[in-house]
């Protein structure tokens, strides 16, 4: 009670209700949701007691890394507009992009579930860096060497009207 | 019988675990123009999924100091002349010949960058004509000269 008279304390933050394809709710910042373009576009539409959103195709675990990611972007915009307009010196662009890397640094499986719904979400900066990381290693692999690491088969060989 | 329905459920458990070529095509472009030239040609050969994808890019960039660069640059024109064909395993230069001149390329390529031009050299003359003649939808086509840095606020020395 105490705390609403003082002018410093921010009003209580607006949320958003994000559903996994696996039927688990999560409750996040709307300024965390709003990374997700398809989410932002149509999202003043929304009523203000609607704004819960059903993601069919992301799994609770993913959407758990995708939130996580989100998170730490949104915190670190901050911070860094924060240190630009004191001139303090900062290096948090340098840690975000430290962070990224460890954050991408995943097994193939998640990288695609992570790749996919940064895709189906639209977080442009998210697609880019699982992007990134799959090219990283196609990078200077022979053919053989890539499809073994995607479990890619070699289909083109086989011709099926070839005779027998 | 026990054998076939093995063998199928064999492929089909691989075909189930490559999860990358799965992903819809404009994700699969998208990651194409995060790699360079050899590699993105390179992808082609992988399975029949990639085959022609590339050549959905727009964009070629023949560029880099790199001697695999160099390489994937040379490729690219030398499968036009004879002596290529008789230096290089058959099926090498006849992969190159069908990718290279796919109709596809041909229409989605829209910008070419290239880089380290000498001059005078006859695979980057065949190089630039072939573009010419056969790139239908090409708008720019920047060229570096050899002394020119590499960096993104060059300018081209000659065009």
């Amino acid at each position: 009670m105490k705390d609403s008279f003082n002018p410093s304390i921010e009003p209580p933050k607006k949320t958003v209700t994000l559903v996994s394809s696996d039927g688990y709710d999560f409750e996040v910042e709307e300024e965390v949701a709003l990374e997700s373009q398809v989410i932002k576009d149509g999202f003043e539409d929304k009523a203000v007691d609607d704004r819960e959103y059903l993601l069919f195709n992301v799994h609770s675990d993913t959407l758990e890394l995708i939130i996580k990611y989100c998170e730490k972007h949104v915190s670190s915009r901050k911070s860094i507009s924060a240190a630009a307009a004191s001139s303090s010196s900062s290096n948090g662009e340098e840690a975000l992009k430290e962070w990224d890397e460890h954050f991408i640094s995943v097994d193939t499986n998640t990288l695609y579930d992570i790749l996919m719904a940064a895709d189906y979400l639209n977080i442009k900066s998210l697609l880019d860096l699982a992007i990134q990381k799959v090219a990283d290693t196609i990078h200077g692999r022979s053919p053989e060497q890539i499809r073994k690491k995607f479990n890619i088969e070699n289909d083109s060989i086989i011709d099926p009207w070839a005779s027998e | 019988m026990d054998q076939v329905m093995e063998s199928g459920w064999m492929v089909k458990s691989r075909g189930a675990n490559d999860r990358i070529s799965r992903l819809p095509d404009d994700v699969l472009i998208e990651i194409l123009y995060f790699l360079d030239m050899k590699d993105i040609v390179k992808t082609g050969v992988l399975s029949r999924r990639w085959e022609h994808l590339w050549t959905n890019i727009w964009f070629l960039d023949f560029c880099g100091p790199s001697s695999c660069e160099r390489e994937a640059r040379e490729k690219f024109v030398g499968f036009f002349t004879d002596e290529y064909l008789q230096e290089h395993d058959f099926n090498e230069a006849n992969y190159w010949n069908s990718m290279l001149t796919s109709p596809c390329l041909m229409k989605a390529l829209k910008c070419v960058h290239i880089y380290d031009f000498a001059g005078g050299s006859s695979f980057e003359t065949v190089l630039l004509e072939f573009l010419l003649r056969k790139a239908l939808v090409l708008l720019t086509m920047l060229i570096y000269s050899e002394k020119t840095k590499h960096s993104s606020q060059d300018r081209p020395q000659s065009a």
